[in-house]
Order: C-alpha cells, then sequence, then structure tokens
C-alpha cells in the first residue's frame, strides 16, 4: 500500500483546483460543513478506486460519477475533472504517480508503469475502505447482527465466504424441496398400486395375496416372493404384432373411481383439515406481516429502520413521525426472524401433507377425466375439468408459496378453499363416468384378471421407480444438509477466531480512550452463520448491543475503534494509510486526546488524513503531535471552491505581514490562532470560561479566564512544592509564574476582562513596530504554556478531566506538576 | 485430492476455511471421497461456486436428471 506525498484536484465535485502536500505525513483538513472537506475525500477515493461512494452507494440512484463528480460548472466536461495523487510505496521503495480522470474512471495512469506498482495501484483500487466516513461507522456499530456479518465480512474481504454459505443453503433448501415432492411421488404411486389391487394397505403378503389370485384364475403359477423384478404378467400370454393398449380397461377403472368416490364420501380426513387450519393460520399471520416479511427476508430494512430511527422521523423518506411511534409500527409489522423460522418451519410440513392429499385427488380427477373420454360415447366432464383446474391451481399456489415466501395470498386461498368436495355438478360429472364404466359389457373374469395384472404391472414398476427417486433424493437432501451444516461450523470457528483477536483490539483501543471511565470495558463479537452479534458492556452491568446504553460519542469511538481493529487484521503491514472523513464529530473534548494518542502510538506506520470540522479537534490534532501538517478550509463559494487557510506557520506569515506592514491582516491571523489556541488552553487548564449558549466565544471571552487560572495554577504547583518541601521545584515554579506575570502584562490581555476598552480589536490601529511587540509577547507566552522539551512543547494539562486537580503535565512527561498541597 | 495452487484471488482467510470444510467433510463416512475432490477443485477455482455447480459437483446425477 502507499503513503500519500501529495494530491493535485482539478474541476471535481466542489473544488475548482486545489493542492495538498502531504510529505507522507499525518494530514489535517478542517473547515466548517460545506467548504469541500469531503470533496477531498471523494478525490483521494476516486484516484485510487475510480468510485465514489456518494455517488455509487446506496440512495444514490439517478447520481453517477461521469455526471456529477466533475464541478457543477464543468458537468458536460468530465475530461477537466480529474485527480493526480503521488505517493510513497514502503514495501517497494519506489514513488509512484497515479491519475485518474471523470471521463473515464475505469482507466487509471500509473508513472512508472512498473508491473510490481501496477500491483499495488490495482490492490487499492480493492480496498475502497480506507477511507471511513461518520455515516460508514454505524454500519459496524448500530446494524443488525445480519447487516453487521456482510458488512464487516466485505471489510474483511470475507465477503466471498458469505457468498458461499448462500450458495450452499440455496442448494440445501433445492435438495429439500426435491426430496419432499419426490417423497409425495412415492406415496402417491402406492395408493395407485393400492387402487389397482383393491387392497387398503401396501404389504407384501397383501400384494402376492392378490396377484396369485388373479394368476390362478388364468393357471399361472403363484408367485413366491415379491421382489423389485418380479413380473405380475410372468407367464402372460404375449399378443402377436404390436402390443395395443385397450382404450379403457373396465375392472381397473371401476377400481380407480371406486377409490375416489370413496375418498370423496368419506370425508375430509382430520389429519388434513388439521393441516388446513394450521396453515391458514400461519399464512394469515404472514399477509398481516407480508410487506416487513418480504422486506426483511430481502434486505433486513425494516430491522435496519428500526435500529436507524435517532429523531422524529422515517430514516428512509424523511416523512415526519414521532421516533416512538415510527417503532411501534415497525415492530407490528415484524415478527421476530426465530418466530419467522418457526412458522416456516411447521407450514413446510403441512403444506406438504396438503400437497400430498391434493396430488392424489389431482390423479383420481385425471383418471376420471381420462375414462370419460375414453367411453363410447364419451360422458360430458366440462365440469370434472374445472374441478381439475381448481386443484392444480391450488397445487400450484402452495409449491410456489414454498419456492418463495413472499407469495402468501394464493397459498392462503389454496389452504383456506375447500377443494375436497366436489361440487355437485363436479360430482354429477363423475358419478356419470363411474355408471357408465359399470353399464360396460362384463369382461370375463380371466380378462378381468389379465387386465388387473398388467395394470397392476404397470403401477408396481412405477412405486419401484418413485421409491427409489425419493430415497435418492432423500440421501441427496442429507448429504447437502451435512455440507452446509460442516461448512457453517467450520466457517462460523474460523471467523469467531479472526473476531476474537478483532475483539481484543477493539477492546484495547476503546480502553485506552476511554481509560478515565471505562477501565474494565469488554466488547464481544459473537459469529453465526449469517450473523454477527456485537455487544459492549456499560459499566460493569452487562453486555448490551452498543445503541442500547451509550451515548452517539461513545458510539462513534467504538465505531472508530472497530474499524482500526478490522483494518489491522485485514490489512496488517499494508494498512500504510485511512482517510478519516469527521468520524469522531460527537466525541467529548475529554477523549479527543486519547484517540489522538491512540492513533499516533498504536498506528504509527500509518498515514492519517483526517478531516474535522471542529478547529478545536484540529488543534488537539496538533498538540497532540498527531499532525505536523494541516490545511483549513475558511468557507467555500461555488465559482472559487474552498477557501484555503494554511496555518502550519503562523508566525512565520504574520512577520510576512508585518514586514508588509499590513497589520490589519497579521492582527486577524494573530487573533484566529489565538482563538484557536484559547479553546484548547481553557479546555486543558480547566479555567472558568463564563458559559455561552451559542459556544460563539471570542477571544476576550477566552483568553483573560485562560491567563488568569495558568497562574492559579501554577501557584498551586508552589504551594503544593512549598507543602511537600520540594524546595527545587519551588524556586523553578516561582520563576516560572513570575515570567508568566511579566508576559502577561506584556500582551495587556488580562486587562481586556477589566477595561474592554483596552482590547484586541484594538490592534488594527497599531503601527508595524507596536503590533510586533504584541505579537512577540503572545509567542513568548505561548512558550510558557508549553513543556520545554523541544521533542515535546505540548501545552501542558490538567489531570483528572474533573474534579480535585491533582496535577498538571506534558505529554511526555518532562513536567509534572503536583497540585495537592495535601492528602 | 484438488491442486492446493489452483486458488488465484482466495484470501487467505477464504483458504483456511475451505482447508477446515474440507477436512470436516472427508472425516464424515456418509461423504464420497470423489464428490469431496470434486467439490474441493471447484471451492479453490476463485470465484463463488453456483448451488448448480455444487450439485454436479456432490451428487451422482438420478436417472430422471439425465434425461
Amino acid at each position: 500500500m502507499i503513503r500519500l506525498k501529495t494530491i493535485h484536484i482539478e474541476e471535481f465535485r466542489g473544488i475548482r483546483h486545489l493542492d495538498f502536500d502531504l510529505a507522507t505525513a499525518n494530514f489535517g483538513i478542517c473547515g466548517p460543513n460545506g467548504t469541500g472537506k469531503s470533496a477531498v475525500v471523494d478525490a483521494i477515493e476516486f484516484c485510487l478506486t475510480g468510485d465514489v461512494t456518494r455517488l455509487s452507494g446506496q440512495g444514490t440512484a439517478g447520481l453517477s460519477i461521469k455526471t456529477h463528480a466533475p464541478h457543477v460548472d464543468q458537468r458536460t466536461h468530465p475530461e477537466k475533472a480529474n485527480v493526480t495523487i503521488t505517493a510513497d510505496i514502503p514495501s517497494l521503495g519506489k514513488p509512484v504517480k497515479i491519475y485518474r480522470s471523470v471521463k473515464n474512471p475505469s482507466k487509471v495512469h500509473v508513472t512508472p508503469p512498473d508491473a510490481d506498482i501496477n500491483l499495488v495501484v490495482r490492490e487499492l483500487e480493492t480496498h475502497p475502505e480506507f477511507a471511513l466516513s461518520r455515516r460508514e461507522i454505524v454500519k459496524y456499530i448500530i446494524t443488525p447482527p445480519g447487516r453487521r456479518s456482510e458488512d464487516v465480512q466485505t471489510l474483511l474481504r470475507l465477503g466471498h465466504l458469505e457468498k458461499l454459505r448462500k450458495s450452499l443453503t440455496t442448494f440445501n433448501n433445492t435438495c429439500k424441496t426435491e426430496a419432499d415432492e419426490a417423497e409425495r411421488n412415492s406415496r402417491q404411486a402406492e395408493t395407485d398400486l393400492k387402487n389397482g389391487l383393491t387392497i387398503d394397505k401396501l404389504d407384501r403378503g397383501l400384494v402376492l395375496e392378490k396377484v396369485n389370485e388373479k394368476r390362478q384364475l388364468l393357471g399361472l403359477p403363484a408367485l413366491m416372493e415379491l421382489t423389485k423384478n418380479t413380473s405380475f404378467k410372468a407367464g402372460l400370454a404375449v399378443a402377436e404384432g404390436p402390443a395395443k393398449k385397450p382404450a379403457l380397461r373396465k375392472a381397473v377403472a371401476l377400481a380407480d373411481l371406486a377409490a375416489l368416490q370413496s375418498a370423496i364420501s368419506g370425508g375430509e380426513p382430520a389429519a388434513i383439515v388439521d393441516n388446513r387450519q394450521s396453515a391458514r393460520t400461519a399464512l394469515q399471520k404472514l399477509r398481516d406481516d407480508e410487506h416487513a416479511l418480504i422486506l426483511a427476508r430481502r434486505h433486513g430494512l425494516i430491522k435496519t429502520g428500526l435500529e436507524l430511527i435517532t429523531e422524529d422521523a422515517c430514516p428512509l423518506c424523511d416523512t415526519p413521525w414521532k421516533a416512538d411511534e415510527l417503532r411501534e409500527h415497525l415492530r407490528k409489522k415484524l415478527l421476530s426472524a426465530a418466530e419467522i423460522e418457526t412458522l416456516l418451519g411447521q407450514l413446510r410440513t403441512d403444506i406438504n401433507a396438503i400437497l400430498e392429499a391434493l396430488s392424489e385427488r389431482i390423479q383420481g380427477v385425471e383418471r376420471a377425466i381420462q375414462y370419460s373420454q375414453n367411453l363410447k360415447p364419451p360422458v360430458p366432464h366440462t365440469e370434472l375439468s374445472a374441478y381439475l383446474d381448481r386443484l392444480k391451481h391450488a397445487e400450484t399456489a402452495l409449491k410456489e408459496f414454498l419456492a418463495d415466501h413472499s407469495r402468501i395470498t394464493p397459498a392462503l386461498e389454496a389452504a383456506g378453499g375447500s377443494w375436497w368436495s366436489p361440487q355437485a355438478d363436479e360430482q354429477t360429472c363423475i358419478d356419470e363416468c363411474q355408471a357408465a364404466v359399470n353399464a360396460l359389457p362384463d369382461t370375463s373374469a380371466e380378462d378381468e384378471a389379465r387386465e388387473i395384472l398388467i395394470v397392476a404391472q404397470d403401477r408396481y414398476e412405477k412405486l419401484l421407480r418413485e421409491t427409489k427417486t425419493a430415497k435418492d433424493r432423500k440421501s441427496h437432501s442429507t448429504l447437502a444438509q451435512k455440507v452446509l451444516d460442516h461448512y457453517n461450523e467450520k466457517s462460523t470457528a474460523v471467523l469467531e477466531g479472526i473476531y476474537d483477536q478483532v475483539t481484543k483490539d477493539f477492546t484495547n483501543y476503546y480502553r485506552a480512550i476511554n481509560r478515565e471511565d471505562e477501565e474494565k470495558f469488554v466488547g464481544k463479537l459473537s459469529s453465526g452463520p449469517a450473523k454477527l452479534s456485537f455487544d459492549v458492556d456499560f459499566y460493569g452491568r452487562g453486555l448490551f448491543p452498543p445503541g442500547a446504553y451509550h451515548s452517539e460519542g461513545h458510539q462513534d469511538a467504538m465505531g472508530l475503534c472497530l474499524y482500526l481493529a478490522l483494518m489491522k487484521h485485514t490489512l496488517g503491514d499494508k494498512f500504510t494509510f485511512a482517510v478519516l472523513d469527521d468520524v469522531l464529530m460527537s466525541v467529548d473534548t475529554g477523549h479527543r486526546r486519547e484517540v489522538c494518542r491512540l492513533l499516533k502510538s498504536e498506528f504509527p506506520k500509518t498515514q492519517f488524513i483526517l478531516t474535522t470540522h471542529d478547529r478545536v479537534w484540529l488543534q488537539y490534532m496538533k498538540t497532540e503531535g498527531l499532525i505536523s501538517r494541516s490545511q483549513l478550509f475558511g468557507g467555500w463559494t461555488v465559482d472559487a471552491g474552498p477557501r484555503v487557510w494554511d496555518d502550519h506557520d503562523i508566525w512565520t506569515e504574520i512577520q510576512h505581514e508585518l514586514e508588509k506592514h499590513n497589520v490589519a491582516n497579521a492582527a486577524w491571523l494573530l487573533r484566529r490562532y489565538l482563538e484557536y489556541t484559547a479553546v484548547i488552553l481553557a479546555d486543558n487548564l480547566r479555567a472558568s470560561v463564563e458559559f455561552r449558549g451559542d459556544s460563539q466565544y471570542d477571544l476576550g471571552d477566552l483568553l483573560p479566564p485562560v491567563l488568569k487560572k495558568w497562574r492559579k495554577r501554577l501557584e498551586d504547583g508552589e504551594q503544593s512544592a512549598t507543602h511537600w518541601k520540594r524546595d527545587d521545584e519551588k524556586s523553578l515554579l516561582s520563576g516560572k509564574r513570575a515570567e508568566a506575570k511579566e508576559l502577561i502584562a506584556r500582551t495587556n490581555a488580562e486587562q481586556w476582562a477589566i477595561n474592554p476598552s483596552v482590547h484586541f480589536n484594538e490592534w488594527a490601529n497599531l503601527q508595524s513596530q507596536e503590533f510586533q511587540e504584541v505579537v512577540d509577547a503572545f509567542k513568548e507566552l505561548l512558550e510558557n504554556l508549553r513543556c520545554e522539551n523541544e521533542h515535546c512543547k505540548s501545552y501542558l494539562y490538567v489531570l483528572p478531566r474533573k474534579g480535585k486537580a491533582e496535577e498538571m503535565r506534558c505529554n511526555c512527561g518532562a513536567t509534572n506538576i503536583n497540585l495537592k498541597a495535601a492528602l | 485430492m484438488a491442486s492446493e495452487n489452483n486458488h488465484a484471488g482466495l484470501s487467505p482467510t477464504v483458504l483456511r476455511v475451505i482447508e477446515r470444510f474440507v477436512a470436516a467433510m472427508r472425516a464424515d463416512d456418509a461423504i464420497q471421497d470423489d464428490a469431496i475432490d470434486r467439490l474441493e477443485t471447484l471451492l479453490r477455482k476463485g470465484t463463488v461456486p453456483k448451488p448448480d455447480e455444487i450439485r454436479t459437483a456432490l451428487l451422482k446425477p438420478l436417472q430422471d436428471d439425465q434425461t
């Protein structure tokens, strides 16, 4: 993977022309919302992958890279929109230049075009996850287990495993359906043979008895055993010439029709009534939840929607809703996954039983129609054909439901409608057919026996075939289930190993960020087929989903920690850069310092590009040494794009302005810089700033209380040193306090609180030389608040963050002032 | 035994799952070795096999499937 040196962007999204010099180091981009920060992230993603998630991900229908990636004024000139990145490839020790134009997003120009460099660039294209936005963090934290499983597996490049599981599951389901159908066909063949031989149950002895009875009539020897090779017709004279199948065999037809009539007149068996009732109840339940069922099974949309309701509006279409009412509304629509699974299992059993009965009836009616047609003259059977259509319609509806559970309504009609008893006119057709067959001239007992043996032989052979098919299908289904079970067991075990490691890293990272209040925090990722549950400890009260009790800020931090742990596992040494797009916007200030330290200490080889709309955040990154370079966006216009302000060497810039006698500009720069710094210092020193509801603090609000608190902290330190008889420390702090007093006096800042007329607003009226003194005083004053170690230079901060102040220290530990005067 | 080299594009984790999955099937007397060999070859191809391909690899065709 790579580390970025420069980025050049032209006519891309909200940017006209923009250059960044990152020098392969961590880099911060700061600006208010709508100033173009995310456009920079998009540009990096586009250059490296040819894609822009914001234009091609979910919810981007109607958007395209070619049309919407160029600046709006260049939307018909995609060739003018392009991004160039220069970078180092640490693993190869080579530089690379990567260029991509919106005109042909799939074509990347790599210089030099070495094979090994091209390989790295190609690999980059498959890792769009190097860029993480806050929107994407949500998908790791507050999503249903099924969705999280897919998202995390995608990040871990394990989507292949999920797709393989789906393939094996589909194969298993198909085998199961085929086995059910084959079993039904086998039972039907049994019934046919029983009807043909007019026996009640399929028993070897009974079959042989009936067959031998007929054979005896024909003077044929008795069959001694019933095997798959047994021929009921053995010894029957074979007619010369081509065998002619009679149109209707009276004895067999009468047996078939009698069986049909008997089934009808016996009424619907209680078991089938129960099956239909049970199926009807389940299908009704599903019908009431049909939309939720379909959507839940296809996309988990309802469940995701429930998780995503954070305000009084639908998270999908923004339609106003009371959040609680919307949740209740969705919950009512949604049966739990487990409930659905049980429901579908029972439905499958019920429907298979109904289908078996339907199949038997269909065959009986088909035969009656066939006999009606073959009689001379034929017996009218229009009504019977309508009955057959109805039966087949019901059969199709039930089979289709088994294949696609969203087809509920036709299945409900099939299970609910009474098809067992034909309507009167349909029954008349059957009666007339039976009467007509009965009226046919009787055949001799020998002919009848011959006919029965011929038909029974056909049906016996069919039964053997269907039984074998059912057995084979059953064994296929068993095999498919075993294979799927093995896969689920082994893939879950491997994934659990990965998740254990990821969980360990995640927990350590999160603890590092929240060491003050969640030292004993634990997280747990539990893997199962098609789901990945994520639970976290809530202050020792148990494990809960992250969205249950933790604040949004904590959830953001968890998202970042999980992302980092996943990236570490996925890329290892190749995790050389990441773009974090405003991902920690709701992390409170107390934890930001720790986030900076985490990134710096745990990922020293990773180049982070961090965007934020919060200037204080940016300042933290700098004072913590996470970033040394940054770019500030001060505003944006459609014509010019982002207005860039680079403050990485503020004092040099101020000096340049003063050399040009441009005091107004120098004053503006100093004021802006001091405003940034004063917020940090107020937080570091826990200064008492007068609260403002709109958080619009200016320098006059911040600096006086900061400086007052600085002197107080030094005084406390001095008193502590006196108390503990640490004379050297006391002397040192006494000197520092005196120096602070003098420098503060030189800046005149402390007077602002007393006399508003002496104020930084007057700076612009000063002469260059006068203002130079102000600049020098502030520069020295800020040095007074820093650690003296040249390699640290961090602003001192008070610990703990709340409660009685105990110490004031720097990052490196060279400065550590005890503030406790007594135990 | 399927070729160990025929697994272009598969991540080490995917390969580890395939190895364990195949080993579990081999330890199961109910699954034929030749079927496992065919499935393993399919799994190591680098693309996700379709359900029909899995069927062809695992199952002997029935008489009526052939017609």
